[in-house]
């Protein structure tokens, strides 16, 4: 009973994992790049819901669309301030350095201009856990059996909805396939009349409004503050290279199995070590298989 | 001859430091077929790849049913009504066959023309029966042929006034180049898409074109009808000895 409780708890933090590492594989696909800032963007998100929803009591949902509303303006922002001119001066790395810095400075600003400090995020569908499969108490309530958190629940069915309409959107509408066409080729895709530029705003502006909606889903279970995106942006990194970047599927598994690994590690060796089994696959991935657990190598016939 | 459909006039392109094209001027009439044949490097992709957008032209320019299309940017020019067969076919692999041929149709699906597309799509499976047996499969996996015949279907789709054809014959077998220029033939006989055609094979080209250009290291040497350059004897010495004997 308890390892399916830390099972539904790590599923549920390696849903964010994935959501973000998802994030990355959006816009790598379509430019080759990959937007650093993505962790902080998460943070945004969460600072933006918070600031709305709880200090100035928005509806939930109201709050939720203007934090997807900041996160496809940001994600625009960031191709054009930092992603385009890297590009363009033909510096083959100067987007790394570039999405890293919008990275430090939205960390910087939420410092600045918001608060230091972490902040409790309540959950939509209320703080106390749901119970199953306990004894039943005399005052109706339960004890014991299964606890889990709503917040958790709601982690993982948002993801998986959320992967699951775009990848469904990539497969089965024009304009999604346009989207996979530039990923695989760019000058043949603008053949066909695809504007590849627009295609690159699209990925970027869904890729980072994914990240500010990870932001608010985890905010209630790990508190708000200004460096809650950090960490969780390298980790989801770590995710999307397990999986395999290319892969859609791969990134979410990459994410799952970092989460998991990490609660399971926390409960039965220490809290301490619950990183190391996450980086040791890392590592040995790397090593042995760079592309990742469904990276593929494509098909070209010539 | 009236206004023609397609014409270059003096066009340079430069890759860096080096220049592949060094002022070509050429002309394609309504409904025709013409050919630039010519070497390997003689500039023949450069100038498909600037007419359809691709590359950006140092000067000189194109110009297209009286618009200018330097300048436009690849995806615009597929709007006005070029379609580019690009060399190698660049087939979309991780796509099935049937998306590769919606992709071919962006524009016009985006602008609601699904029943036409429709149509078109199954036109082109009743053409190219292959295509429509493999219609689910990845376009990676078909034969070199099977590609260059999705390319083209793909490319037809958009309804283009112009079609850019950039060496078809590329890495196939000969039986498979002779299905290649019997398509060719057949489009030419229809007469509603005029084609500029890029060619090392020259016999084969010179055969099914109206007119050609011969181009030599980013100029061109010679132009006239395919019956004249065939019959000319420096064609058939340096393009002809080879090519003739496919």
């Amino acid at each position: 009973m308890q390892t399916l409780q830390l099972l539904i708890s790590g599923v549920a933090q390696g849903m964010i994992y994935a959501l973000v590492a998802f994030g990355y594989n959006i816009t790598f696909a379509t430019s080759k790049t990959l937007n650093f800032s993505l962790g902080n963007f998460l943070m945004l998100g969460g600072v933006v819901g918070f600031i709305l929803y709880m200090t100035h009591n928005w509806p939930f949902f109201a709050a939720l669309a203007a934090v997807v509303l900041v996160g496809m303006v940001g994600g625009a922002v960031l191709l054009k301030v930092a992603v385009e001119p890297s590009l363009n001066q033909r510096s083959a790395y100067g987007w790394i350095l570039a999405t890293l810095a919008v990275g430090i400075v939205l960390r910087n600003a939420a410092e600045v201009f918001w608060s230091t400090d972490d902040f409790k995020f309540r959950s939509p569908l209320g703080d106390s856990p749901w119970r199953f499969f306990g004894e039943p108490q005399p005052d109706g309530s339960m004890s014991g059996g299964l606890g889990v958190y709503p917040q958790e629940v709601l982690i993982i069915f948002v993801s998986l909805a959320i992967v699951a309409a775009v990848e469904l959107f990539k497969r089965r509408t024009v304009f999604g396939k346009a989207v996979v066409a530039v990923s695989e080729d760019k000058d043949t895709a603008s053949l066909m009349g695809i504007d590849q530029k627009f295609v690159i705003l699209f990925s970027f502006m869904l890729s980072t409004a994914i990240a500010t909606v990870g932001g608010v889903l985890v905010a209630p279970i790990t508190l708000v503050s200004a460096t809650m995106g950090t960490v969780l942006g390298v980790k989801a990194y770590s995710a999307s290279i397990i999986g395999g970047l290319e892969s859609g599927f791969g990134v979410v598994v990459g994410g799952l199995f970092l989460g998991v690994s990490e609660s399971l590690t926390a409960r039965f060796v220490s809290t301490g070590y619950k990183d190391v089994p996450g980086f040791v696959v890392l590592v040995l991935l790397l090593l042995f298989k760079p592309s990742g657990l469904f990276g593929r190598a494509a098909i070209r016939k010539v | 001859m009236a206004e023609p459909l397609l014409s270059i006039e003096e066009l340079v392109v430069d890759y860096g430091r080096i220049r592949a094209l060094k002022g070509i001027s050429l002309s394609v009439g309504q409904g025709e077929l013409v050919a630039v044949i010519g070497s390997n490097g003689a500039g023949k992709t450069t100038m498909m790849k600037t007419i359809s957008g691709l590359l950006k032209p140092t000067s000189g320019r194109v110009m297209f049913d009286g618009k200018p299309l330097t300048g436009v940017p690849a995806h615009r020019v597929v709007k006005l009504g070029v379609a580019q067969v690009p060399e190698g076919r660049r087939v979309f692999a991780q796509q099935t066959v049937r998306d590769n041929l919606v992709l071919g149709a962006f524009l016009r699906l985006r602008s609601g023309q699904k029943r036409e597309v429709a149509e078109d799509t199954e036109r082109m499976f009743s053409i190219f029966p292959r295509l429509r047996e493999r219609q689910d499969q990845l376009a990676g996996t078909l034969s070199g042929g099977e590609q260059q015949m999705l390319a083209i279907a793909r490319a037809l789709l958009s309804r283009p006034k112009l079609l850019l054809l950039d060496e078809p014959s590329m890495g196939l077998a000969p039986v498979i180049i002779d299905e290649v220029f019997a398509l060719i033939e057949r489009l030419k006989a229809a007469r509603d898409t005029t084609l500029l055609l890029v060619e090392q094979l020259a016999f084969r080209a010179l055969e099914v074109a109206d007119r050609a250009y011969v181009i030599e290291q980013g100029s061109i040497k010679l132009a006239g009808s395919a019956k004249e350059l065939l019959a000319n004897p420096s064609v058939q010495q340096a393009y002809l000895g080879a090519a003739a004997t496919h």
